[in-house]
């Protein structure tokens, strides 16, 4: 009893002034309190998505110039915003969401999707000198909790235990960088699965678990001369407030199977299963649609900042360099509904308003350059036309070439403005922006204007301050918002 | 009270006097309210994650400090207030100091400046550098050192660690001496990485002969492999070492683990060490080359196949070597270091580039090259610069640890006092500036010297640490973030917690199971603070936990399974009396008998563990079943086969066939399998009646190292029938590791293989309660940190 009490002190002193500072320090008011952050990494061909072209079906000897879409564009539930096909459900929502066309990166990656991931997660080139935080610490650290008892950055769909040296580099750009430990993301790796770490280890009852914690507390508190020091302090109340997380709103979001409708959870399930992809070893459509639903389950308890990914693997998933037509409709019909059903689900109970929705990808593509995709030397493909390859067999049909110089982010509710197109790429190779170029860093600039974030709010480092968007610089997109 | 205060007044007197001739500073007051900041407040407030955001090892600006305005600024009503009053530790400030920082606010903060260290000198070459320099190679460098340290003045002084430390002690005295126990533990940790087991620390209870903590220290330093084991943690963070030479096509800097050990095993000298490692003529250069496209890259700790590449490795080597933050001058001048503009930061990385760099200031370039050159002045250094690149390294590094260079080494001995006292004698650490005194800088500047006369022996320096009375005063809660008498709390390293707890629970130390040597990164070992990926370079760990992670500490099953399935608690459950087992307990973990009260505390919940009950575990782990794990891949190699799966009822669904000599097997497998001490792997198979195998056998990998296991003759399973094939961790050597592959080898004959995993140690619900007061105290704060 009494510990339910300290608890809830606790809670109330030390999260509650978190929050007044975020409060001090938002200065142009903020229109969105809420971010789902739908990141899928690969680079996915804006073309066959959000921005098509032409539809140009496959012939056999074709010039990869003449490759402009390798699927029909649909009308949307905006007026005059096509997308690509593949995407039905998305387009019934259009209305409520804006696509941005023009976001370009001065820096082309050209073959290294770690670099590209990295600066849109973290709005800095690799590297950075110091480690860089995650744009969700970085909304986690300046708002802090929106519900005391719900992290402010929670992390979906990415595994976490590993000796896979691309997740290991991942995990550490997607984390809280040099803001240390305190603002980490809340992983959680599968949805279906939940949190492992907020149920007690197997073979623990509950009775032993409170009494073993009783006894941390109670033993702690007689260790001579450490028990006086303010880590120790610092130490238990962390290990109180783990304990606490067990019984947290957090935890009841996972219950979902038997708090959803059936016609939920289905809603939120690809209309795809692993046995119908090219590749079976990699599907994380049930893992990623589920997560969906676990992210609108945590932004109705309150949660700030949750990042859902569709996990990467190289050559996996959107990372195509052959059969690119076949297996873009394949990821397309994974995330199409999950996807469409957030965006109605939180609009229909009132949350798209104050709630943001990003789909995110580290770059565009176009066509490849030559017959062994994805090898491209740094900027090569950003420049050429195709017009020196010819596609002689299906599985070269498709946009197998990296693309930094366009790329495509979608933003729904939260203040952006709905049913819009945003900017313009070329309908000939090289699709680069035309009209109304956006940096990377002045997106996020965007993203954080809609938080009330100002883009050069900062937190010191190694004795200079590291900001939200490069050098505190970024501009919002002004015609962005509302 | 008062003659506290007195002491301390005559001490900024006194750091007046010692201080550096200092340029442009107005109102006298702020070096005294520096040091004042600096000794009081930047313990805290300043280092990497400085508390509360705060720094005050800089001039802190508006609400804390306002200018003129000492009544309105944050930091006068933090200093004087009645509750929260800061400093949170230690006695309040004086009311002289309390004046002295209204005054300096009042007269509107004056913060010293410096001016830019001259960066070139006139004097003539010195014959032993210049031999030292066309001579590339470790022979000529021993040479050098003893020279040109002949040239340095020896420092004044007593010579002796607690001698400098009582001469600035505001308390007038040394700290109270720390018990034995105390001692051992900490010892145990800071030479080789792990607590020490009962026996051991028993043994040095009961030894009443004198100088028992100085043959314990020799006894440890002895300990070369355990030794270097403890290191490499720390120099893997500090060079950001990642096992691979490219990552999804990024460049690192290499991978260094063996160099690591190996230099820090044969206690290598230092100067020789940092040599070796920056400068490509000498011999052991660590180094490798990796071809991205169609282009070839060094892998080293300085590359210079780009700009951005060769700004980062200066900085780095700035950083790591010289205790010098300058990435922020690599785009432009220095934010908060004036003796660091732009340019003397370009001129520095032009030795490592090996060519003069170009200056490009916020992504513009000004059209202008920057000469490269030794950014401290070095007497007897020549001042022309070598133009080829390799003679340009070999100058960097041979100029760079000259003893004439005292950075050098004082960044070294800096690092050494920080990591067995907590805080540095100059912080932070990694940032040496010409403003800002270290806390003692006589001390600082003997061991340094002391260090180079003793020929970089680090092993020298640490010895005189240890022996120092000031490394063995008892932990003083009051002087937290203070510096000195008292040794501060340090947080146990990831490596640390994990080894120590595995000699807890089963007091054995096995060298083998240590987690340095596993590459796969685990929920645990981040929790813990050791990074998943070193993807730039650090030289501090976290020092912190926050609720993600002392929810892994909380409910994590593989911390979970190590405490609870270990030997020693298993058998102390069973044999001895609820008194005895705290008694043990307390000495297992913590190293130390428990108080009257924790003895009572122990054994009462021992009584109420038990009535909560507990229920015998086994968990098995199946890897493989019916098909490879999802994320893995057939290994393809041409001498292996391809998988053959058949439906084989007998086997409750697929069965994988292999008919004749040769293996099958995947690898890459993530996550990977864990293989805790104590676990047993399985595996079931059916040998063909009509043609059995004359020999099978499993392999595991973790794509580096593999382990082995084969039944033949009278060993075989019968035929037939499915069998299940085991062997324990200990049996394949794979204990505490993590592997990503496995392969099935046959020599003849036909068999059909099904299911593979592990099952885990049995936890025995009798031990469950011990096991629970074990968890407790390897979760309390005694454990975690080193006292």
């Amino acid at each position: 009893m009494s510990n339910e009490m300290d608890r809830r002190r606790f809670f109330a002193t030390t999260l509650g002034a978190g929050a007044k500072l975020a409060a001090a320090t938002a200065s142009p008011p903020a229109t969105a309190d809420s971010v789902v952050w739908i990141w899928l990494p690969g680079g996915i061909a804006q073309t066959d998505t959000w921005d098509p072209k032409s539809h140009t079906p496959y012939r056999a000897g074709m010039r990869g110039s003449e490759v402009l879409g390798t699927c029909e564009s649909i009308h949307t539930a905006a007026d005059g915003v096509r997308i690509g096909s593949g995407l039905e459900s998305i387009a019934e929502v259009m209305d409520r969401g804006c696509i941005l066309r023009s976001l370009t990166s001065e820096t082309k990656f050209g073959a290294v999707h770690l670099k590209a991931q990295h600066y849109m997660n973290t709005g800095y080139l690799f590297p950075a000198g110091v480690k860089a935080p995650g744009i969700g610490a970085v909304v986690g650290r300046t708002l802090g909790r929106r519900d005391r008892g719900i992290p402010a950055y929670i992390y979906i769909g990415r595994d976490i235990d590993t000796s896979d040296e691309e997740k290991q580099f991942i995990g550490e750009y997607i984390g809280p960088g040099f803001y240390g430990p305190e603002h980490a993301p809340f992983m959680i790796p599968d949805p279906g699965s939940g949190l492992a770490t907020l149920a007690a280890a197997a073979g623990m009852s509950r009775e032993r678990l409170e009494l073993r914690q009783r006894i941390l507390l109670r033993a702690s508190a007689l260790q001579p001369g450490v028990k006086d020091s303010p880590q120790a302090a610092l130490w238990l109340r962390n290990m109180e407030e783990a304990r606490a997380m067990m019984d947290s709103p957090v935890k009841a979001a996972f219950d979902y199977h038997s708090q959803e409708r059936p016609e939920t959870l289905r809603a939120y399930q690809p209309a795809i299963g692993p046995e119908q992809v090219r590749d079976k070893t990699y599907y994380y459509g049930h893992r990623f649609g589920h997560g969906l639903l676990l992210a609108r389950r945590l932004v109705e308890r309150g949660a700030r900042f949750i990042q859902v990914e569709y996990q990467y693997g190289p050559f996996k998933g959107f990372d195509m360099h052959e059969h690119g037509r076949d297996r873009m409709m394949e990821m397309k019909r994974q995330i199409d509904r999950p996807i469409a059903q957030l965006i109605r689900d939180l609009d229909e109970r009132g949350l798209l308003r104050r709630t943001l929705v990003v789909i995110a990808t580290e770059f565009g593509r176009t066509i490849a350059s030559g017959r062994a995709a994805g090898r491209e030397a740094d900027g090569f493909a950003e420049n050429h036309t195709g017009e020196d390859l010819t596609i002689d067999t299906e599985s070269m049909y498709g946009f197998h070439g990296h693309f930094s110089s366009s790329n495509a982010m979608l933003f729904f509710g939260g203040g952006f403005r709905q049913g819009l197109a945003y900017g313009r790429t070329a309908d000939r190779h090289p699709m680069t922006v035309v009209e109304k170029p956006v940096s990377i860093v002045d997106a996020h600039a965007t993203i954080y204007r809609a938080l009330g974030i100002p883009p050069d709010t900062h937190y010191v480092t190694e004795g200079r301050p590291f900001h939200a968007t490069k050098d505190g610089k970024g501009v919002p997109v002004a015609d962005l918002l509302v | 009270m008062e003659s506290g205060t007195k002491t301390f007044g005559k001490l900024i007197s006194r750091v007046l006097f010692l201080a550096v001739p200092l340029a442009g500073f107005g109102a006298g007051l702020g070096p005294e309210v520096q040091t004042l900041l600096n000794g009081r407040c930047a313990g805290c407030h300043g280092g990497p994650a400085p508390s509360a955001g705060l720094r005050l090892d800089r001039r802190p600006g508006s609400p804390v400090v306002i200018a003129g305005d000492s009544s309105a600024s944050r930091l006068m009503q933090r200093v004087t207030a009645e509750t929260n009053r800061m400093p949170p530790a230690g006695p309040p400030l004086s009311v002289a100091d309390i004046e002295r920082l209204r005054a300096w606010i009042d007269a509107g903060a004056p913060w010293p400046e410096i001016q830019p260290a001259a960066i070139a000198s006139n004097a003539p070459a010195d014959p032993a550098l210049l031999k030292a320099l066309s001579e590339p190679g470790e022979a000529a460098l021993i040479a050098r050192r003893g020279q040109r340290l002949a040239r340095v003045p020896k420092p004044a002084g007593p010579g002796d660690i607690d001698a400098y430390i009582l001469a600035r002690s505001p308390q007038g005295r040394l700290g109270t001496p720390c018990d034995d126990s105390t001692f051992i533990r900490r010892v145990y940790l800071d030479v080789i990485g792990v607590i020490p087991t009962i026996a051991e620390a028993r043994e040095f209870a009961s030894d009443t002969t004198s100088g028992k903590r100085e043959r314990l220290i020799d006894r440890l330093l002895a300990r070369h492999e355990d030794y270097a084991a403890n290191w490499r943690p720390f120099w893997e963070d500090a060079l950001a070492s990642v096992a691979y030479n490219s990552l999804g096509g990024i460049p690192t800097n290499g991978d260094f683990r063996d160099w690591i050990s190996r230099n820090f095993r044969d206690n290598r000298p230092y100067d020789l060490m940092v040599a070796e490692l920056l400068d490509p003529a000498m011999p052991g250069h660590p180094a490798s080359t990796v071809k991205f496209g169609d282009r070839t890259r060094v892998i080293s700790f300085i590359r210079n196949d780009s700009q951005p590449a060769a700004l980062m490795s200066a900085a780095n080597t700035g950083q790591v070597f010289l205790g010098m933050r300058l990435k922020c001058a690599s785009c432009h001048d220095h934010m908060e270091n004036a003796a660091w503009p732009q340019s003397r930061f370009l001129a520095f990385a032009g030795l490592f580039a090996g060519r003069d760099m170009e200056q490009i200031r916020c992504e513009r370039s000004l059209q202008r090259t920057i000469p490269a050159s030794f950014p401290f002045p070095l007497s007897g250094a020549p001042s022309t610069v070598p133009v080829d690149a390799r003679e340009r390294a070999h100058y960097a590094a041979t100029l760079l640890t000259d003893p004439a260079n005292p950075r050098f080494a004082q960044t070294i001995v800096n690092r050494l006092w920080k990591r067995y006292l907590g805080l540095g004698l100059h912080e932070p650490a990694d940032d040496f500036r010409e403003d800002r005194q270290a806390v003692h800088p006589e001390l600082l500047e003997w061991l340094a010297y002391d260090l180079m006369e003793h020929g970089f022996d680090l092993k020298h320096t640490i010895r005189r640490i240890l022996n120092s009375r000031t490394y063995q005063a008892a932990y003083d809660a009051k002087l937290a973030g203070s510096s000195f008498p008292s040794p501060q709390l340090r947080r146990l390293t990831a490596e640390q917690f994990l080894d120590s707890a595995r000699v807890a629970v089963s007091q054995r130390f096995d060298p083998r199971l240590r987690l340095y040597q596993d590459e796969s990164s685990s929920a645990l070992s981040r929790s813990l603070g050791r990074p998943a990926m070193r993807n730039e370079v650090s030289t501090a760990r976290p020092a912190d936990v926050a609720v993600v992670q002392a929810l892994e500490l909380l409910n994590g099953g593989d911390l979970h399974h190590l405490i609870y399935s270990g030997d020693w608690i298993e058998q102390t459950a069973r044999e001895r009396d609820d008194g005895a087992k705290i008694e043990a307990l307390y000495w297992a973990v913590l190293t130390r008998a428990p108080s009257a009260d924790e003895l009572a505390l122990g054994v009462r919940s021992l009584g109420e563990l038990a009535k909560a009950g507990a229920t015998a575990l086994q968990r098995e782990i199946a890897w493989m079943d019916d098909a490879i794990p999802e994320s893995a891949r057939t290994v393809t190699k041409k001498e292996f086969r391809p998988w053959e799966w058949i439906e084989d009822p007998a086997a409750h669904g697929k069965a994988h066939r292999h008919a004749g000599d040769g293996e099958h097997g995947f690898e890459l497998a993530d996550p990977p399998l864990r293989i805790d001490p104590g676990d047993t792997l399985y595996s079931e198979v059916w040998l063909d009646p009509r043609k059995p195998p004359t020999e099978i056998g499993l392999t595991l990998t973790d794509g580096v190292r593999t382990y082995d296991v084969s039944w033949n003759g009278a060993r075989l399973p019968s035929p037939g029938v499915w069998r299940r094939l085991e062997a324990t961790a200990e049996q394949l050597g794979a204990a505490a590791r993590a592997v990503n592959g496995a392969r099935f080898r046959q020599t003849g004959g036909v068999a059909h293989w099904d299911r593979l995993g592990v099952r885990k140690k049995r936890l025995d619900p009798r031990a469950a309660p011990l096991g629970d007061m074990a968890w407790a105290l390897m979760n309390s704060p005694e454990f975690h940190y080193v006292q």
